[in-house]
């Protein structure tokens, strides 16, 4: 097996790089190139740079600092953001992505997923699937999860989604549970499993990271591939060399930089 | 100069990028004379075996590229184009080495191999300076096993070859140009090579 993966999310929004609580309330953390070069030299593993205004303002992500993250750093990045079209894809692999993450437009049409596998292998197509817990307990997908106002929670179980995009062509699947998501007491261990149950592709957590020990945690599952954060590691509450040295302390694999 | 083949493949960039980055002066070209006339060619690919073929075919690049002196190096589905079949396109390849490329099979943890491997018995020029064990990024769905051309081993429920020679034509099942340092490396013995 590959070691277990740590991905730094960088939310991108008007040319830098933002934070915030449950998608509200974004504050600047710096410029993107600065800090794709920084979590790079910190020795992450890889790099999600999430274009959160895109989808929602129904336009494709900025080509302009994906070409500057290409030039900065070496390795595997991947783009997100209202990539809603073949020719969208093509523009951001063409600036030197090297996967693309479909969320809503996915939804929307489900066909996209198979179309970019096609093209571009499915190796290079990531579905993002926002998960809520609805009221009787099952999770279900959550749709425009980039803007509160404008989500929507869509009647079908994440799990018979993930199944489908995976049949479509998926190659990895970054499940970002919404409840955990901002509140920093860990990623959500019990809807990864049930995810994993039906994941053949590699399987990205995400939501709720907010100290090394979830980081444990998430990795003591064989489904989890890779665990994503964000403001962990911009608000420097955890430094990525650091991650990694406790996780190798703890006998996880992790790629020492 | 180092000509990077336009395969038609998406990550053009990334490759160029990251030759540039060792120093090379780099052309991305589908012309058969200036392939001929490069001081190195990389075969770059991601996405289906099958489209890059007919592309390279179409150009007459493929009688080109089998008849190359001067060090070629296949990068990820590039590698697998040297070899002669992929189980996920029905035209032959390259032929360079009779390697046939299946995709993982009930031994593979997953679907996908995609994340950061283990190499070892690394020898010859292309590692130079880089560790046995050395981690490199890998994204693919096809991978040949071990076999005569084998250099570089790594391992996804059972043992692949992460890297091939024969003669000047290397391949790399990994992505040098994605995996830090330690690919950065192997990008610059690569382009000395062609000095």
């Amino acid at each position: 097996m590959p070691t277990k993966r740590v991905i730094a999310c960088l939310d991108v929004a008007e040319g830098k790089v933002v934070k915030g609580v449950q998608f509200n309330d974004h504050k600047v953390v710096g410029g993107i190139a600065d800090l794709a070069r920084f979590y790079s030299c910190r020795g992450v593993d890889e790099l999600v740079l999430y274009d959160i205004t895109a989808s929602p303002d129904r336009r494709s992500v900025d080509l302009a600092w994906v070409t500057q993250v290409a030039e900065s750093i070496n390795i595997p990045f991947c783009v997100a953001g209202g990539i809603r079209s073949v020719e969208d894809a093509s523009k951001v692999f063409a600036s030197g992505a090297d996967k693309v993450s479909i969320n809503s437009p996915a939804i929307e049409n489900p066909s996209l997923v198979e179309e970019l596998a096609g093209k571009f292998g499915s190796q290079a197509v990531v579905v993002g699937v926002d998960s809520v817990k609805s009221k009787n307990g099952e999770a279900q997908i959550l749709k425009f999860a980039g803007r509160p106002e404008l989500a929507e929670v869509r009647m079908q179980s994440t799990n018979e989604w993930v199944s489908r995009v995976q049949e479509l062509g998926a190659g990895e699947i970054v499940l970002n549970t919404v409840d955990s998501d901002g509140t920093k007491a860990g990623y959500d261990l019990e809807q990864l499993v049930s995810v994993g149950s039906v994941c053949n592709v590699p399987l990205v957590a995400s939501g709720g990271a907010g100290e090394v020990s979830h980081f444990e945690d998430v990795f003591g599952l064989d489904c989890v591939d890779a665990a994503l954060a964000a403001s962990v590691f911009h608000n420097g509450q955890i430094d990525i060399g650091e991650l990694k040295t406790s996780l190798l302390d703890s006998e996880i694999e992790v790629r020492n930089v | 100069m180092i000509c990077v083949v336009d395969t038609g493949a998406a990550n053009l960039y990334s490759i160029q990028v990251g030759l540039e980055r060792v120093g090379a002066s780099v052309e991305i070209s589908s012309d058969p004379g200036r392939i001929k006339r490069a001081d190195g060619v990389v075969i770059p690919g991601v996405g289906a075996a099958g489209t890059a073929i007919d592309k390279i075919r179409a150009s007459g690049v493929d009688r080109v590229l089998a008849a190359c002196e001067q060090p070629v190096l296949g990068i990820c589905l590039g590698m697998q184009l040297l070899g002669r079949s992929s189980e996920e396109a029905p035209e032959r390849l390259l032929e360079v080495m009779q390697l046939d490329f299946t995709a993982w099979g009930s031994s593979a943890p997953r679907k996908v191999h995609m994340g950061w491997s283990r190499i070892r018995s690394l020898n010859g020029d292309l590692y130079r300076d880089i560790d046995e064990g050395a981690y490199m990024y890998f994204a693919h769905s096809f991978a040949t096993g071990l076999n005569a051309w084998t250099m570089g081993i790594s391992e996804f429920g059972s043992e692949f070859s992460a890297g091939i020679k024969k003669d000047n034509f290397f391949g790399v099942q990994f992505h040098p140009e994605k995996s830090g340092d330690i690919g950065t490396q192997l990008l610059k013995n690569f382009v000395e090579m062609t000095c």
